[in-house]
């Protein structure tokens, strides 16, 4: 098993199986529960595969939708009645990236295991269960549709890419979710729900011999595919497809979002680089920064940005609540066309960051979501965080800049 | 975990020491009886107060900048109803000195306390411009509810539920108020701060506790303490079942149903109600989950709350406005359904284990443990050891006896008039 150390003296474990499924694992006796997680990296990103020289397109909202029937306690009453029994949590989300299945529990760590993996590891779906399924989701997708915001992002998204999965949300659409059937659902989980494909964390109290013992017998007959499942990333241009757009909504006041497409070198997405990016934008967005002063200074206090990775893009946001829209894209315009920082600036914001760290190990759920995240976004644990923030240096932040091309951004605006 | 109770001349100091967490967090809550037009200001304060700057820090980014050096320290403030009172809360959140300096201690006490006592203040005002600012964004936010429909259907659900109680209020209801703070009015609001409540600071971690001690005295050395402080218990008014609605531009309906108990007993309050409403619509396989959502895929979410205070549960559900009538239905079946000790058979050992987790999860949480000293202060809450062992005693037939109390009150339906795509 390898240990995975951390400068503040947390250690992951990490063990690879012969299948190719890993499992990570971080004990702790600071609480008396436990928390167990199966993840795929099979999320809505997938919108066409190729596998044995056959291509398949993907319905659209077929991994949130197979999330739904994997996770099948509420069919499955037996299993249910068992997990009621523990007293355990179940629940399960998806990604653009990938699903997550979790168990919070507190007693009998191995029963637990097992009912998690009965459902992750052995899913059958049916087509009738499918049919009772679909109301339940077009709920889900009519509550997302109900909030502003969410149709604020949604619109961006579809109106930023030309190609990419980031066009349609999680949910997939109306019509994806109408017509996807058992038999592509059967089909998918059995291309992407392969150990080499699938990590599975457990967090918390518990006898690490026990567990690991436990899950290396139960996922010993795991058979890998022989033939992968190859993602096919659709291209993506540049340029991005509607610059601007207004949304009529029975809103009581305007909600605008701006979005910025930064394409960059796949060998540029890199943890340094995007805690670069957090740096300058918390340095002027944040409390501490002059943009979000002069911001609230014009009474546009609800306002907040976000940093994501789509594809070969480093795609920003900044959105907010205010019928000053104009005055709030051209001061968005004016600092993100002067991004720089000061030695004594960075200095703070890398100490900050790094104090944040501290505190990574007091909750067993953040632990795991924490892995979880870096699995999906990068596909390996990060514990070399405070070392790579430590040594960012104003020259990595101006080399940085250099390569960044701001001009590719596209507006939308809800207003009544 | 160590806690320790100390009375001070003019505040009561809990420590509750305990290696579980890397953080120390100190919490000043002060505690009056509510007063809607005070209320009012309060919430302003809440914004305003670090908003505002302090004499040697005139701006809000020199107090983020500060707390950045203090290895990302933060100073918050929260307004908070509770029950018939109402609570300032000002809080100061560090990582323990053990992982930094140790002059954390002094340094950020210092910093909470310029916060606190040091506001820039003019002409017995705040600074002119940030009131104003955030004044006109209170207001805003607080209309802009009405754009989530769930969180606005929950508030017009309470006012006719709770009717003639605190509860009924909500900062919607009360924008008119809003508008009419005035700046003076909010430092008078702010000076009270000092003299009008029961004080209470609740410092949480591996903790220095004779420094701290000797920081809080400091910080509170100007404050003098009034108890002025309600009986938290409400009844509800209603007499009579009522069903309303009400309706809105969104595609997703929001039913609600308020319920009410007859006679509760305080070892109702304490651990059967607790019970039942895990059975009802807390847990994993909820009464209320299996049979509306699983069983007839008529909701994406439903569940339900208990409230000790006002002895009530409310039930609440997205659903579509055609599936008004059926969703309804089976939610009075399900009420139906737990006044029968057979069916509370199936579910009450598997309710106990959801409770146990979540007990557990209180020793995990600082809020929670915070939050159970304070009530305590307050009111009377039964320790989590005690809930667990008395809940693991109680039968079947005491859950079925107490679903027999049960009464709808009221129904409410924010119904969304937007066409559904389904």
């Amino acid at each position: 098993m390898k240990k995975i150390n951390y400068r503040n003296g947390e250690t992951i474990l990490k063990e690879k199986l012969d299948n190719g499924l890993t499992l990570y694992m971080y004990n702790t006796t600071k609480t008396k529960n436990f928390y167990i997680t199966v993840s795929t990296h099979f999320g809505s990103e997938v919108m066409k595969y190729k596998k044995n020289n056959k291509t398949y397109n993907v319905t659209l909202g077929s991994a949130h939708f197979l999330e739904h029937r994997v996770m099948d306690f509420t069919k499955n009453k037996d299993a249910m009645e068992k997990i009621n029994e523990l007293g355990s949590i179940v629940n399960a989300y998806t990604t653009y990236n990938g699903t997550n299945y979790n168990i919070f529990g507190h007693t009998d760590i191995i029963k637990n295991l097992e009912l998690l993996f009965d459902r992750v590891f052995k899913a059958n779906i049916k087509e009738e269960d499918v049919e009772s399924e679909r109301g339940i989701i077009l709920e889900e997708y009519n509550m997302y549709f109900d909030d502003p915001y969410f149709i604020l992002h949604n619109t961006l998204n579809k109106n930023m890419f030309n190609n990419s999965f980031i066009k349609y949300p999680v949910l997939g659409s109306i019509d994806g979710i109408k017509t996807v059937t058992a038999t592509e659902l059967n089909r998918l989980y059995k291309d992407f729900y392969n150990p080499s494909n699938m990590f599975i964390t457990v967090t918390g109290n518990f006898r690490i011999d026990e567990v690991l013992n436990y899950i290396k017998e139960y996922t010993k007959d795991l058979k890998d595919t022989k033939t992968k499942a190859k993602v096919i990333v659709p291209k993506e241009k540049l340029e991005i497809k509607t610059e601007y757009e207004e949304i009529k909504m029975d809103v009581n006041e305007p909600k605008i979002i701006i979005g910025y497409k930064i394409p960059v070198q796949k060998e540029d997405i890199t943890f340094k680089n995007r805690a670069i990016i957090g740096i300058l934008l918390s340095n002027l967005f944040s409390s501490t920064g002059d943009a979000y002063e002069e911001l609230n200074n014009l009474g546009i206090k609800r306002n907040n940005y976000g940093i994501d990775k789509v594809d070969k893009n480093i795609y920003i946001y900044f959105k907010a609540s205010t019928d000053k829209t104009k005055e709030f894209i051209d001061i968005i315009d004016k600092y993100m066309n002067n991004l720089s920082i000061t030695k004594t600036d960075l200095e703070r914001k890398k100490r900050s960051n790094i104090s944040g760290l501290i505190l990574n190990f007091e909750d067993i759920v953040q632990i795991e979501d924490i892995i979880a995240t870096e699995m999906f976004n990068y596909n390996k644990i990060l514990n070399n965080k405070e070392e790579e923030i430590k040594s960012i240096t104003l020259k990595d932040v101006q080399t940085l800049l250099k390569k960044i091309n701001l001009n590719t951004k596209s507006i939308v605006i809800i207003n009544k | 975990m160590n806690y320790k109770k100390i009375k001070k001349d003019n505040y009561t100091l809990h420590l509750i020491n305990t290696d579980r967490f890397k953080e120390i967090n100190v919490s000043i809550n002060l505690t009056k009886k509510y007063n809607k037009e005070e209320a009012v200001y309060l919430k302003l304060l809440e914004k305003v107060l670090i908003s505002n700057g302090t004499k040697k820090y005139r701006k809000l980014k020199e107090i983020s900048r500060t707390l950045e050096n203090l290895y990302r320290s933060d100073i918050g403030v929260r307004f908070t109803t509770f029950s018939t009172n109402m609570t300032f809360e000002l809080k100061l959140n560090l990582i323990n000195p053990k992982y930094t300096t140790k002059e954390m201690y002094t340094e950020t006490f210092k910093l909470f306390k310029e916060v606190i006592t040091s506001p820039y203040i003019k002409d017995n005002k705040f600074e002119e411009k940030n009131f104003e600012l955030e004044k006109e964004n209170l207001i805003k936010s607080i209309m802009n509810i009405k754009d989530i429909s769930e969180v606005y259907g929950r508030i017009k659900f309470e006012e006719i539920f709770f009717k003639g109680t605190p509860y009924e209020d909500n900062n919607y209801k009360n924008i008119e108020l809003f508008k009419q703070i005035e700046n003076e009015k909010l430092y008078e609001t702010y000076k009270k701060l000092f003299t009008d409540y029961k004080i209470d600071v609740f410092i949480i971690g591996c903790l220095e506790e004779k420094t701290l001690e000797n920081l809080t005295d400091d910080l509170l050395k100007n404050f003098k303490q009034t108890i002025n402080i309600d009986n938290v218990n409400i009844k509800i008014k209603n007499k009579e079942t009522k069903e309303t609605k009400e309706q809105t531009e969104a595609t997703q309906s929001n039913l609600f149903l308020g319920l009410t108990i007859d006679n509760i007993t305080e070892d109702e309050k304490n651990y059967t109600a607790v019970l039942y409403n895990t059975i009802l619509g807390r847990m994993n396989n909820s009464v209320l989950f299996v049979k509306v959502r699983e069983d007839n895929s008529l909701c994406y979410s439903i569940g339900s709350s208990f409230n000790r205070y006002t002895s009530s549960i409310v039930i609440d559900a997205g659903i579509s406005k055609k599936n008004y009538e059926k969703s309804l239905e089976l939610i009075k079946e399900c009420l139906k359904l737990l006044e029968d000790k057979k069916e509370v058979e199936k579910n009450i050992e598997n309710a106990k284990k959801t409770l146990d987790i979540s007990y557990n999860d209180y020793y995990d949480n600082i809020n929670k443990i915070v939050n159970y000293y304070y009530i305590n202060e307050i009111s009377y809450l039964p320790s989590i050891e005690e809930r667990r062992k008395r809940i693991n005693e109680i039968t079947p037939e005491e859950i079925s006896e107490f679903a027999k109390k049960i009464k709808i009150k009221n129904i409410f339906l924010l119904e969304g008039v937007q066409n559904e795509e389904n």
